[in-house]
């Protein structure tokens, strides 16, 4: 199995460099784990969740199992964690309400849309929205209420850029998904757009990674 | 259908990132603002202060002064009228000599409780030899038979600000008056000292203390300790309180900035 999965990673080298990329977050997140408050908590949660499904999906890749599941699963689990993170994040119940609401209705819609045997444009889109719609409330949030001394010291500012640009880059190659990511499409389209998602992915990374890099600055940056 | 993606991907890319900017740059706008029209309040409220505890000064050297001038004086001259009743009332009627001896002693008793508390309203001696000495005098002042107050301080005090010497003076005369009108204590260390980064003051006792949160819960108690905050506050001082019901007090005062930000202009003798 590992002689399979080593020459799975040759031939695909930029898979391999992906999962490096999640380790970036994790690493980081570790170093600084004892200045993380719950919503970066959950944020290491996911990147771990995430790391894990790529490596079974990259095990099942070797073996020709079908692993679209996987990632309509992992769709769920960013809107959760989303859900989550923000959720922890905002002092007011009225933006944990409509927090709430965009979590649990975009869960609630996807679970109709689920495929396991291909992609679910529907669950990814869904996502991809519910994380916009979250960043933006919560940027309104910190206009609002101006309690961050330093925006650019605050971790959650950081994880934000980098959500919504990773949810504005991938959201019509995932609202187009059947015919972008079909069994019937070029290998080269594939492909392209695959990389598309992937460089959001990175950004997504690094810039969460910057925020737990600054989160040690978290406590001593509010008004 | 690949030119569609592109673009409309594009499109949302460049309206992120304007949003992220536009956040970051309006927030740091809106919060830079705020943190001056902070600072602006904290400098006004400071000032307010500064100028109410320069009233209460100011009111305080009046009475000072009128008692000292038009109720020491008019109770000198009643003195002098009592004296020449007293010849008089010697001759004509003996029998009233011991009231006209008892009206003198009770006069002589009021002018001088007149002076004392014409002299403990203004300090005076702080005023003309510093806060050394101003305390050293209260010390010796507060000590009476039941009650030892002791002060210990650097060789070498720097001359202060005249706000800062009656700031220091009047905190320390309330803790005194504290620790012997509530705590009951017996021994009371007043300890002055210059720091290299400002001035501490501490004064112990070994009375039997108080409950701080407690006071300061009850609005209707703890307005000498509130009143230690607010001078302090004033001239960017702070205050520790070491307390505890049962046991001895020790409060210390720490002043950083010798030079503090809002002035009360205190008036000469």
């Amino acid at each position: 199995m590992l002689e399979k999965l080593i020459n799975h990673y040759s031939n695909y080298s930029v898979i391999l460099a992906i999962e490096f990329v999640t380790l970036i977050p994790i690493i980081v997140g570790v170093i600084f784990i004892r200045h993380l408050n719950i919503s970066m908590k959950f944020l290491l949660i996911y990147y771990i969740i995430v790391f894990i499904r790529d490596f079974i999906s990259n095990v099942s890749a070797v073996y020709r199992i079908n692993n679209h599941y996987l990632y309509n699963l992992s769709g769920f689990v960013e809107i959760i964690t989303v859900g989550l993170i923000y959720y922890k994040a905002v002092d007011t119940i009225k933006s944990k309400k409509w927090i709430a609401i965009l979590a649990g209705l975009s869960v609630f819609f996807g679970t109709f849309l689920w495929s396991s045997t291909e992609f679910s444009s529907g669950i990814l889109t869904l996502a991809d929205l519910c994380s916009m719609g979250i960043s933006i409330l919560y940027f309104n949030t910190l206009i609002a209420e101006l309690k961050i001394i330093n925006i650019l010291k605050h971790s959650l500012f950081w994880v934000s850029s980098g959500l919504i640009v990773q949810a504005a880059g991938t959201f019509f190659i995932f609202l187009f998904a059947k015919t972008v990511f079909s069994e019937n499409v070029e290998y080269s389209v594939f492909y392209f757009y695959w990389q598309v998602r992937q460089i959001m992915y990175i950004i997504f990374c690094v810039l969460s990674s910057i925020g737990f890099w600054v989160s040690k600055e978290d406590k001593y940056n509010y008004t | 259908m690949k030119l569609y993606i592109a673009v409309g991907t594009a499109v949302l890319l460049v309206m992120a990132i304007f949003i992220i900017v536009f956040v970051a740059y309006y927030q740091q706008k809106q919060i830079r603002q705020q943190l001056i029209l902070k600072e602006w309040q904290e400098k006004y409220r400071k000032g307010l202060l500064a100028a109410t505890l320069q009233a209460q000064e100011h009111e305080r050297r009046r009475i000072a002064q009128d008692l000292h001038d038009e109720i020491g004086t008019m109770l000198s001259v009643t003195k002098l009228s009592l004296n020449q009743l007293g010849r008089t009332v010697e001759h004509n009627d003996p029998g009233s000599t011991v009231l006209v001896q008892k009206t003198r002693s009770l006069l002589d008793e009021t002018i001088a409780n007149v002076r004392r508390i014409s002299r403990d309203l203004v300090p005076t001696t702080l005023e003309r030899f510093g806060l050394v000495s101003a305390l050293e005098e209260l010390a010796e002042k507060a000590s009476n038979g039941e009650v030892h107050v002791e002060l210990s301080c650097s060789d070498k005090m720097p001359t202060l600000l005249p706000q800062l010497d009656l700031t220091l003076f009047r905190i320390a005369q309330e803790l005194i008056n504290n620790a012997i009108k509530h705590a009951n204590a017996e021994n009371i260390i007043i300890d002055l000292h210059c720091q290299p980064n400002g001035i501490l003051l501490s004064v112990i006792d070994d009375g039997r203390g108080f409950d701080l949160d407690e006071i300061l819960k009850d609005k209707k108690r703890g307005l000498g300790l509130r009143n230690i905050e607010s001078r302090l506050n004033v001239i960017d001082g702070h205050v520790t309180f070491d307390v505890e019901e049962g046991r001895g007090s020790r409060i210390h005062i720490q002043v950083k900035n010798l030079k503090p930000e809002v002035e009360v202009e205190v008036e000469a003798v």
